[in-house]
């Protein structure tokens, strides 16, 4: 039962490109390389974190999130590797 | 130190922290102008060097590079690290900007593993206050164990204090070293552990890593920690290192994450205690209404676009025009002062007029006048763009297209910079973050037409054969910067060309800074430039005075004459570009004039685009390649200057042998005709090329398995969306989710 519940809630984690612009979510996993992994924590994002998108540039461009009092910009191919739940 | 008194001690002072907080400002109100910036021994890293004489102490400082972490993703961050425990600075200061305490407290976790004696410079406090808050000094102290500063670099207040805070924990006789950070209790254990086994099997031999440092480090699975564990242990490390991997192991399948993750989660649980406890929120603040409005619009899909074509193209053309004004008086002032000269020094044939005069005066005029009235301005653009912090949302708009021809976003900027001179816009790659990064945007952004070649362009090819030929030759340019963005992409980390950047608030010009930054600049580019612009100016009148460039012209003929089909004599032309582009094109019309007949008599027009292709294609100009080689070493342009030389040749002789066999089966079509084929064969071509080496790459490399976090893996197993271990998970192995069946 509990495992299945488990299950489910893995289910819910989206890319964070497909959030809603303005909506607070939380990282629940990074999925990208270990370079890349690194890179983001020392950013300030790492599961747990709240983030919120602010924007996106046309034609797949990168993301503009809030973290931590801070706006970043990522790529649109590393913002795939980031899932959040809401 | 021969000029320091000898009761004056000297204390060694590294500035570390994030990109953008003020270190350079900071560096600056201290050292002044004694200071030394070069480049960190064969990287394209910066270092700035300089030193100030405070209370009877000496303070030698270096503002180390820009970094969020001290992991090994960039160079920057290894160099930084390895300074710091190998250089052994007295005191770290690290300069955090207290708007991003959180951020900036991540990396100072960081430094205090280090366990060496550290202070806090908490800058930009003004921008704090303006903001409506404040921050207790006294519960961070408490809570890190080190001394804080409150600092306004920009208007040297606390900076001084910082000194103040040094000498007074030098004087005290206790210097206290940051102290461990306490970590979580099932961390800590581990980290405990581990750093009992490093001190009971004697592993660390040396003081250079802290122990907890190297704990923490080698959990993390740190290549550079291991590898210098290793070379310390002749090898024998094998156990310790199993050990390791199991402790990591465990902690890995009980989170769920990689490690670096589980650790990195864990620092940011302390740094948010921290910064919980000591912000104080006063009031909410109105001014940042209107900065608001600028962060939207800039980064808008249409108005951002909108709004970055006006700054660049408007920028462009001021400089441009602004450029040539200055560069028109110099040149006229040059002949208007000829005939003086020609007088004082003894005539026209007189070898003193020749070398002086044409060599070394003509030099001078070449690099005073056709270089630094374009450079100079260039700088001082690049530099108002980055204070104001316009750059990252260029960066955010372009990346996408960027990304098209293999390059990071950021490279945008070196390559409108590279329209009007490369020399600006080669030196605009230091902005890029990674060392491979900034090496492919120099490639990319030292290909780019300059003003000089465009007028080479206009000159010759636009004036004679109008404007579809003109076309035709910039998309052959462009096909070729697109295969080498491609080529670059094949060799690079996907990952690496990924974006990630900060868009920080806009900010309020600070001009005192921008001065000093173009001046040291523009004077470090004189000091390179110039003395070897008159150098070769004097070599080449020395060729003509011993009748030299007959030889050249025979000894390049090979290549010329035989391989690209021009006229023998252009050989030497072809040389004269390295000096200032131009001077290929003003120099040939000169003799050809002086031959008595029209240049599209002397050049037929497919040996017009051979010759402007080259031109486009082969050696940057000497002020070029000096920056290149200032930026990111010697090695690196000679190796630029070498494939430059062999790709020109080679594609502009593939695109003559075309031609040639164009106009060979079809004679009785027009030039228009015969060309507009020739150049789609070519873009055939192109694409074959780049193909078939992506195949080789690729090929290549399909024996040699990347590390388990690499991407290439990651690729094959993201199609599992079951279990959260991905990297653990065996679906690519096993045909299905292991988690994802026990769950079932
Ligand atoms: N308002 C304000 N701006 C600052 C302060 N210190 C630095 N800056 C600005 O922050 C920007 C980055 O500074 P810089 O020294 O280049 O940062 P670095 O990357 O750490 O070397 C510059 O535009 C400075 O004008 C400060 O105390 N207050
Ligand atoms: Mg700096």
């Amino acid at each position: 039962m509990v495992q299945s519940k488990n299950n489910l809630e893995k289910f819910s984690e989206i890319p964070i490109i497909n959030i809603p612009f303005n909506t607070n979510v939380s990282v629940v996993h990074i999925r990208a390389g270990f370079k890349a992994t690194q890179r983001l924590s020392g950013m300030g994002i790492t599961p747990g974190t709240q983030i919120k998108i602010l924007s996106q540039a046309p034609f797949r461009g990168p993301i503009q999130i809030m973290v931590r009092g801070t706006r970043l910009a990522i790529g649109y191919g590393l913002a795939m590797k980031i899932f959040v739940k809401q | 130190m021969s000029e320091s008194k000898s009761e004056d001690k000297v204390i060694h002072i590294a500035l570390a922290g994030n990109p953008n907080v003020g270190k350079s400002v900071i560096f600056n109100q201290l050292t002044g102008m004694s200071q030394i910036v070069g480049n960190w021994p064969g990287k394209t890293v910066k270092k700035a060097e300089g030193k100030c004489k405070f209370k009877n102490y000496i303070f030698k400082i270096i503002d180390l590079p820009g970094i969020y972490s001290l992991s090994t993703y960039s160079i920057e961050e290894i160099i930084s690290r390895e300074y710091l425990v190998e250089e052994k600075p007295d005191y770290i200061i690290n300069v955090i900007d207290c708007n991003q305490l959180e951020r900036n407290l991540f990396f100072t976790t960081q430094l205090q593993m280090l366990n060496r004696p550290m202070i806090l410079a908490l800058n930009q406090y003004d921008v704090l206050l303006r903001r409506g808050f404040d921050i207790n000094e006294a519960k961070i102290e408490e809570m890190l164990g080190i001394k804080t500063q409150k600092v306004v670099a920009v208007h040297n207040r606390g900076v001084h204090e910082l000194l103040e805070k040094i000498i007074e924990m030098e004087e005290s006789g206790k210097i206290q070293n940051s102290k461990p950070i306490i970590f979580g209790k099932e961390i800590e254990n581990e980290i405990q552990r581990l750093g009992s086994e490093l001190k009971s099997n004697e592993i660390l031999q040396d003081d250079s890593y802290s122990l907890q440092f190297t704990a923490f480090k080698i959990l993390e699975d740190d290549e550079h920690i291991k590898k210098h564990l290793i070379e310390k242990n002749d090898n024998q490390l094998d156990h310790f290192l199993y050990y390791v991997e199991e402790k990591r192991k465990n902690l890995e399948d009980f989170h769920g994450e990689t490690i670096s993750t589980i650790l990195n989660s864990e620092i940011y649980n302390i740094v948010n205690h921290i910064y919980e406890e000591s912000i104080i929120i006063k009031k909410s603040s109105r001014s940042f209404k209107v900065r608001n409005f600028f962060d939207h619009i800039t980064v808008h899909s249409i108005y951002g676009y909108l709004i970055l074509a006006v700054v660049l193209l408007g920028t462009y053309l001021l400089i441009f025009n602004f450029g040539n004004m200055i560069s028109g008086s110099m040149d006229k002032l040059y002949e208007n002062l000829t005939p003086n000269a020609e007088h004082t020094l003894g005539g026209v044939d007189n070898w003193i007029y020749i070398l002086v005069w044409n060599g070394f005066v003509g030099g001078l005029f070449a690099g005073v006048g056709g270089v630094l009235p374009f450079v100079i301005p260039f700088y001082f653009f690049i530099e108002i763009l980055q204070d104001i912090g316009y750059l990252p949302r260029a960066a955010y708009l372009m990346d996408r297209f960027m990304h098209r021809i293999g390059v990071h976003g950021k490279t945008i900027i070196p390559i409108l910079l590279g329209f009007g001179c490369t020399v600006p816009a080669v030196s605009a790659c230091a902005i890029m973050e990674t060392e491979n990064q900034r090496k492919s945007s120099i490639i990319i952004s030292s290909m780019i037409p300059c003003s000089a070649i465009t007028t080479i362009v206009m000159g010759l090819v636009f004036k004679f054969r109008g404007p579809w030929v003109t076309l035709g030759l910039y998309l052959i340019l462009l096909s070729v910067i697109i295969a080498i963005g491609k080529i670059l992409t094949i060799f690079s980390d996907v990952e690496e060309s990924e974006l990630i950047i900060e868009l920080h608030d806009f900010r309020v010009p600070n001009f005192k800074v921008i001065m000093k930054q173009t001046w040291h600049r523009s004077k470090e580019f004189v000091y390179l430039a110039l003395p070897l612009i008159i150098i070769l100016g004097i070599l080449m009148q020395i060729f003509v005075e011993f009748n030299l460039l007959d030889w050249i012209n025979v000894l390049l003929s090979p290549v010329t004459e035989y391989f690209l089909g021009l006229p023998l004599e252009i050989g030497v032309y072809l040389i004269y570009g390295v000096l200032r582009k131009e001077l290929n094109l003003v120099l040939l019309e000169l003799y050809v004039d002086s031959q008595g007949i029209l240049m599209d008599e002397f050049l037929s027009p497919i040996q017009m685009i051979v010759f402007t292709l080259i031109t486009l294609l082969y050696i940057p100009c000497l002020a070029t390649f000096v920056v290149i080689r200032k930026e990111a070493g010697r090695k690196f342009a000679r190796h630029l200057l070498f494939f430059r030389l062999l790709g020109a040749t080679l594609i502009a002789g593939v695109v003559y042998w075309i031609f040639q066999f164009v106009s060979n089966i079809k004679p009785d079509w027009t030039f228009g005709y015969q060309i507009a084929i020739t150049i789609l064969i070519f873009f055939l071509f192109l694409y074959i090329v780049v193909f078939l080496i992506g195949k080789f790459i690729k090929h290549r490399d399909k024996g040699k398995r990347r590390r388990s976090h690499g991407f290439k893996e990651f690729a094959e197993i993201k199609s599992c969306n079951n279990c959260s271990k991905f990297n653990k998970c065996d679906y690519k192995t096993n045909s299905s989710c292991n988690e994802f069946e026990s769950l079932e």
